[in-house]
């Protein structure tokens, strides 16, 4: 079990980097204020004291240098911060703009990587123990009846770590309706799976085939082992 | 010496704070109530467990997506259950719904153990990482809960993590 505490997120780090500046700020006045006040530094052992006047002059050198340090330290924190500040106002978005738009693929670019699969799948070689064992199962998981479903599947096809399904609903209505209880429909081999419902011109009618990819590659790897059929989940769906 | 000793504390206080700041990391917890019912009929989803005795109860769960911790940067995933059944695990696998197309890509089943534990739904096979690891592709959990033997095996919730 992991541990489960929350560390926070940007707006602590903007609350520890601005009260960093304010403390080193702060403390720097505070350090200037009270210097006349202060003891002078102990000589040390091969360092002694020569005079009043070179020992006063060490303790200015030495208040300058560090003054000059935290002076230094302090611009480069208010420079990040500022430099911040800039990237992230560069960053922000609408309410309105989804996230990531650049790197979403068009509906159609989607289509033609799920076709590229399902392409690649018809020319990847058969292992005929395998297919034959993968389809008789996904046929029978995917014959069971899903309720309030509408889709009829056409034909199962395996070949060696990988399997289409054909689908054909009514209408691209139901289709597009019910595709997720097609893709969650529990299967007794453990496999990933991928449907992509076609785009037609609003205007057309009539049956939506649609394919569905199933990647069992990991499930290949680790044996191929079948759930017993009693352990498979029993749904009821909308 | 004081002078030395303050000035010593404010450079190590700066030189502590701005790594911590650089190397923030992210994560996030949620209940189960975060989850939705996606199943109807009997089967009744009760404070995270399933009361129903003939049916597998099934919750989707959303994956956060913030600037901070975008689904794709998440590198664990664990979801914390009660596993009450005798022989039926509670079973989770992760669902990328396409951003512009009608369609998604679910993933590996990550099953339970008996008793109080985490089950952690992987990002495999390579089919669902495509998709997953796609930010703009919106990022879900289905699990799915036995059926009640007596005492319901629930979802408790879930934690991400992005380092």
């Amino acid at each position: 079990v992991t541990p489960s505490t929350s560390r926070g997120g940007r707006g602590v780090s903007y609350a520890v980097l601005i009260v960093a500046v304010g403390a080193l700020g702060g403390a720097l006045l505070l350090y200037r204020a009270v210097r006349p006040a202060k003891p002078r530094p102990e000589p040390t052992a091969d360092e002694p004291v020569a005079s009043e006047r070179r020992s006063d002059d060490r303790e200015a050198r030495g208040d300058s240098m560090r003054t000059a340090a935290l002076e230094r330290r302090i611009a480069q924190l208010e420079s990040a911060l500022a430099e911040r500040e800039t990237r992230d106002a560069a960053a922000s978005r609408t309410p309105d703009t989804p996230l990531a738009p650049e790197k979403a693929p068009s509906a159609q670019e989607v289509q033609e990587m799920h076709d590229s699969l399902i392409t690649r799948h018809a020319a990847s070689p058969v292992n005929p123990h395998w297919a034959r064992m993968a389809s008789a199962a996904f046929a029978s998981d995917f014959a069971r009846p899903i309720e309030g479903t509408h889709f009829k599947v056409d034909a199962v096809d395996c070949r060696s770590t990988t399997c289409t399904v054909n689908l054909e609903w009514p209408s691209r209505a139901l289709a597009v309706n019910e595709w997720r209880a097609i893709l969650y429909q529990p299967t007794r081999a453990n496999c990933g799976k991928q449907i992509v419902i076609p785009e037609r011109p609003a205007h057309e009618s009539g049956p939506m085939r649609a394919t569905m990819f199933i990647d069992c590659s990991t499930w290949v790897e680790s044996g191929s082992v079948l759930a017993p059929e009693d352990q498979v989940p029993v749904l009821v769906r909308r | 010496m004081t002078k030395f000793r303050l000035s010593s504390l404010l450079i190590l206080a700066a030189v502590a704070l701005i790594p911590a700041t650089a190397s923030a990391v992210y994560e996030s917890r949620l209940a189960w109530s975060a989850c939705f019912s996606d199943s109807t009929g009997s089967n009744v989803i009760l404070d995270g467990g399933n009361t129903s005795t003939s049916f597998t109860g099934v919750l989707s769960c959303p994956i956060t997506d913030l600037s901070d911790i975008p689904h794709a940067s998440i590198t664990t995933l664990n979801f914390h259950v009660e596993d009450n059944h005798s022989s039926l695990p509670v079973q989770a696998f992760r669902v990328a719904t396409f951003f512009n197309a009608v369609g998604g890509a679910t993933g590996n089943l990550a099953s339970s153990s008996n008793g109080v534990t985490s089950i952690s739904p992987p990002n495999t096979p390579t089919t669902l990482a495509n998709a997953w690891n796609n930010g703009a592709n919106f990022a879900s959990v289905i699990v799915f809960l036995p059926v009640n033997q007596g005492t319901a095996s629930r979802l408790k919730g879930y934690y991400m993590f992005k380092p």
